[in-house]
């Protein structure tokens, strides 16, 4: 038994080593030494880190970037956990909207959100300007540019991701708990507190540690809402090392690397000693499941509300933004000059240049590519490090490697690799598709992981018992039962892949053009509204790929539900 | 087969011996370079079709300068690919130094605003000679030849007119300080802007009419945009702020073009910078990098960039008219013209005083 385990872990724990262990090293190795002028590495010296623990903002940027990453974790997961026990659990009214909405701000790729979000609350933005017209006065009543902006804006970025994962997970929990929760008196207040929720609870954990890893690494909220604010975290700091100086201080910024990527250690290890305890938890079992409707009574109206205005805030608002701003020659607010401004020039343009159409067709190749080589890959991974085969603690640490790096760092220490090991793949697809691929494995395990934690063993023992083999046991009882979480999670890394924009900025070649990047080059370039304009079609193209897919899935869960 | 391919190869070479060329073997991209023989032309074209392809880093912006030059220079050399990637200063200068690093070279050519001294303090790139430099203003015609600027830059503030009445219009820097601009002006976190802004003051007025300036304008509340100075005039635009502080002052004259509320704002001292484009220190492409440079500081090339509405360098192409208000020379606003050279020298002191006095909170 052990023998088969290791002769499965060996194959994934080289594969790990080989993906991961090279960047890590680049990073080390970088942190520890002075970047001359050329790039090259001078002497070894603890100099970076000497230089960091004195640099007056750097507590300064470390507490921010722990503020903004536990309210970001919070907003993400309290909003997309009450999203997703409505629409998999209750009777509320219009249900199937937060699918569509969460799948459409999916679709959005995070620069021309948080565009949008910026001129929708931006000082002379609508809000503003209907908060004065309400209240009166000259003043900015909401200042985006703020901790509470940011936390706000990377919420809402990631509480659709949290709303599909969670989703999943209260559509198969095991309705028996409730029962006898109901049955026992427990009314449904109680019974979500304490039976619900706790049986998600693994799951709402992984999750808010994901949210808080990636916020904390995260770049782009952090440059483009909180800079001007002067709110620096972690992210900008690195950004500044390699941004405002001629030549880019490396040594520092890895120095600033290593330090957040020893605290995602220690969470990630905090992790694995909860999920220790997943036993507890699992909720698909041999017997029968089907999750028990709540009926909401007087509060349906109340829950129909909150059902429609999420929504608006995640999608609709951002979306009419931008489309706003693609009729425009230039932006301006809405009023009755600017609507006799408004034509599809913007739209024309975009639609005339060939060269969007290679950069949309290289993003979805791009896209496709990496959610299907990251699902082939960590399916039999995740299932290996829940079921805790032989090895299984290495392939979790291996694979847990990529969340630790900031995109921007990850992208730099991957163009050393292709120029120095492999430089054939230099500025191809092919080379983003690997980086991609490496940097979304974390989010195919914990999807496949959370996927079998929830699948009672008894099912393989069954199996076993009848005689089946490993590969048997893995084909016919555990895939068909995790294709949904798989289906979940190919559709996941695919909309994270087409997003990418930190992690490609440095490796993308003359051939190899994508949307997300083109997008942060438009907005850095003042074409805002070719931007707007690009960046509606990309979003229109995204849905329906996303639409189509979850129309599938829901298909192929039938037999479930 | 084997002896159809040696013949050819025969007849090739006694074709070659027959032109009167050198049989010798090709010359290295060194020598290429700074080569000022008769057949120089016809060497660049020789081995520019064999190659087929040149790779062009650049930070001009794709639609409007990056897309019509390299299009002109691929009609005028149709078998050569011309590639190219449109990409920041920083960003480019972390790709270059890579692919230097570890002597795998992809780009043959590169160009962006304030890289010059850097990419020859890291090596990047080489000494060169082309027949069009004579073309240009004498400073910029040292040897050895590291760059030669293609495009000037003038820096200044912008304001939106709808914010901005003309009564209240600031006429100097030291109006900035008035109160009723605390938090309603911003710029741009690149090289281009805050940094520069501060270096423009401390070379024009010396550090300590410059510092005290500064140390009032840090209570302004002046608001960081983490993009480029472009960014800072569609927020401008936007009404988000009512003032810019160093942008590209024909930036605002575009917009304001299409109907948007923006003016640049005439307080001198402008400043001035060039963006000089540089050879690779080992071009894959060496021909066809001699081209292409030959091309972009051609007359045909300029003016390109000149209907690009960018503000060439090439004494016998000038800017369009409709640009001369932002061109200090022409509308008798101070310049102060802030070479790479000063740039980079500057940039250390000026990046520290930033961080000190407007740093994170």
């Amino acid at each position: 038994m052990r023998a088969v385990e290791r002769l499965v872990a060996l194959p994934l724990q080289s594969f790990l080593f080989v993906c991961t262990v090279p960047m890590l090293v680049i990073l080390v190795w970088t942190s520890f030494h002075l970047v001359g002028a050329d790039g090259s590495y001078n002497e070894f010296s603890g100099r970076n880190y000497a230089a960091l623990a004195t640099a007056p903002d750097f507590y300064t940027a470390l507490l921010n970037a722990v503020v903004y990453s536990l309210g970001s974790a919070f907003v993400a997961i309290t909003i997309g956990a009450a999203q997703a026990w409505l629409a998999e659990r209750s009777n509320a009214p219009c249900r199937q909207v937060l699918y569509i909405s969460s799948i459409v701000s999916l679709g959005v790729p995070y620069v021309l959100y948080i565009v949008a979000w910026i001129l929708f609350l931006g000082k002379n933005g609508p809000f503003n300007t209907w908060l004065r017209q309400i209240f009166g006065g000259t003043g900015v009543y909401v200042d985006v540019y703020s901790m509470g902006g940011m936390i706000f804006v990377e919420g809402m970025l990631w509480a659709p991701l949290a709303f599909l994962l969670l989703s999943s997970v209260f559509r198969n929990a095991d309705a028996s708990y409730e029962e006898a929760a109901a049955v026992c008196g427990a009314g449904i207040p109680t019974t979500m507190r304490r039976v619900t929720l706790g049986m998600a609870k693994p799951a709402l954990f992984a999750l808010g540690l994901l949210v808080f890893v990636r916020a904390a690494e995260s770049f782009e909220v952090p440059a483009l809402v909180g800079l001007p604010g002067y709110v620096t975290v972690l992210t900008t700091s690195i950004f500044k090392k390699v941004q405002h100086t001629v030549p880019p201080d490396v040594g520092s910024a890895a120095a600033f690397a290593c330090i957040l990527l020893l605290l995602m250690a220690v969470l990630l290890k905090l992790y694995g000693r909860m999920s220790a305890e997943a036993h507890k938890y699992r909720t698909i079992t041999g017997k029968g499941f089907r999750p028990r409707i709540v009926r909401l009574g007087k509060w349906r109206p109340v829950a129909g509300i909150f059902v429609l205005i999420v929504p608006c805030i995640t999608v609709v608002i951002p979306v009419l933004v931008l489309l706003w701003t693609a009729l425009l020659p230039f932006y301006q607010q809405v009023s009755i000059k600017a609507f006799s401004a408004i034509s599809l020039q913007n739209f024309r343009l975009v639609l005339e240049s060939g060269v969007y159409y290679d950069t949309m067709l290289n993003s979805l190749i791009l896209s496709a590519a990496v959610a299907t080589a990251v699902v082939s890959v960590t399916s039999i991974m995740g299932w290996g490090i829940a079921r805790r085969i032989a090895g299984s603690r290495s392939i979790d640490f291996l694979a847990a490697v990529p969340l630790a790096f900031p995109a921007l760092v990850m992208g730099f220490a991957f163009l050393q690799i292709y120029l120095h090991i492999l430089p054939w793949l230099y500025g191809s697809l092919l080379s983003l598709v690997l980086v991609a691929s490496i940097a979304f494995i974390p989010y195919g395990i914990r999807y496949s992981q959370i996927g079998v934690i929830q699948i009672h063993p008894e099912l393989e023992e069954a199996a076993s018992l009848a005689g089946a083999g490993h590969w048997t046991i893995f084909r016919r009882i555990i895939l068909p039962l995790l294709a949904p979480a798989l289906i979940s999670c190919w559709l996941f890394v695919f909309l994270l892949a087409a997003r990418a924009m930190s992690l490609l900025l440095l490796l993308v070649g003359p051939d190899s053009p994508v949307v997300a990047v083109a997008l942060f080059d438009l907005w850095n370039n003042g074409q805002l509204n070719e931007l707007a304009a690009l960046g509606c079609i990309w979003t229109a193209i995204m849905t329906m790929f996303s639409a189509t897919f979850y129309w599938v899935a829901r298909r192929f869960q039938l037999p479930f539900t | 087969m084997f002896e159809t391919k040696t013949l050819t190869g025969t007849a090739v070479a006694l074709l070659v011996f027959t032109a009167g060329s050198f049989a010798q073997a090709p010359m290295s991209a060194e020598k290429l370079a700074l080569y000022r023989g008769a057949d120089r032309e016809q060497i660049l074209l020789e081995g520019a079709r064999k190659e087929g392809k040149v790779v062009f880093y650049s930070g001009m912006i794709a639609n409007q300068a990056l897309r019509p030059l390299m299009e002109g220079f691929s009609k005028k050399y149709p078998f050569v690919k011309a590639q190219y990637v449109r990409i920041g200063p920083s960003e480019m200068l972390q790709k270059v130094s890579a692919e230097s690093n570890a002597n795998q070279f992809a780009v043959d050519v590169f160009e962006n605003v304030g890289v010059e001294t850097a990419s020859r303090a890291a090596n990047l790139n080489m000494p060169f000679w082309s027949p069009e430099i004579a073309a240009y203003p004498e400073q910029f015609r040292k040897e050895p030849t590291y760059w030669v600027p293609v495009r000037m830059n003038y820096l200044g503030p912008a304001y939106n007119t709808s914010m901005v009445s003309a009564a209240e219009l600031p006429k100097s820097y030291e109006d900035l300080l008035d109160p009723k601009w605390k938090g309603k002006m911003a710029w741009s976190n690149s090289l281009q802007g805050a940094v520069l802004f501060v270096t423009n003051l401390r070379t024009a007025w010396g550090e300590e009419k410059a510092m005290s300036y500064l140390q009032k304008l840090s209570k302004q509340d002046v608001a960081l945009i983490a993009s480029s100075p472009r960014t800072v005039v569609d927020r401008v635009i936007a009404g988000e702020y009512a003032i810019a502080l160093s942008i590209f002052t024909h930036h605002p004259i575009l917009d304001a073009k299409k109907g948007a509320p923006v003016k640049p704002l005439n307080l001198g001292p402008i400043a001035s910078t060039v963006s000089g484009i540089m050879l690779a220190r080992k071009p894959p492409n060496p021909h066809a990098a001699m081209l292409l440079m030959d091309y972009i500081l051609s007359a045909e090339g300029q003016k390109v960039l000149r209907d690009a509405e960018y503000f060439p360098v090439r004494t016998d192409v000038s800017a369009l008219d409709s640009l001369n208000e932002v061109v200090p020379s022409k509308s008798g606003t101070a310049e102060n013209y802030i070479s790479p050279e000063a740039t980079t020298a500057d940039l250390k002191n000026s990046q520290d005083i930033f961080d000190k006095l407007f740093g994170s909170r």
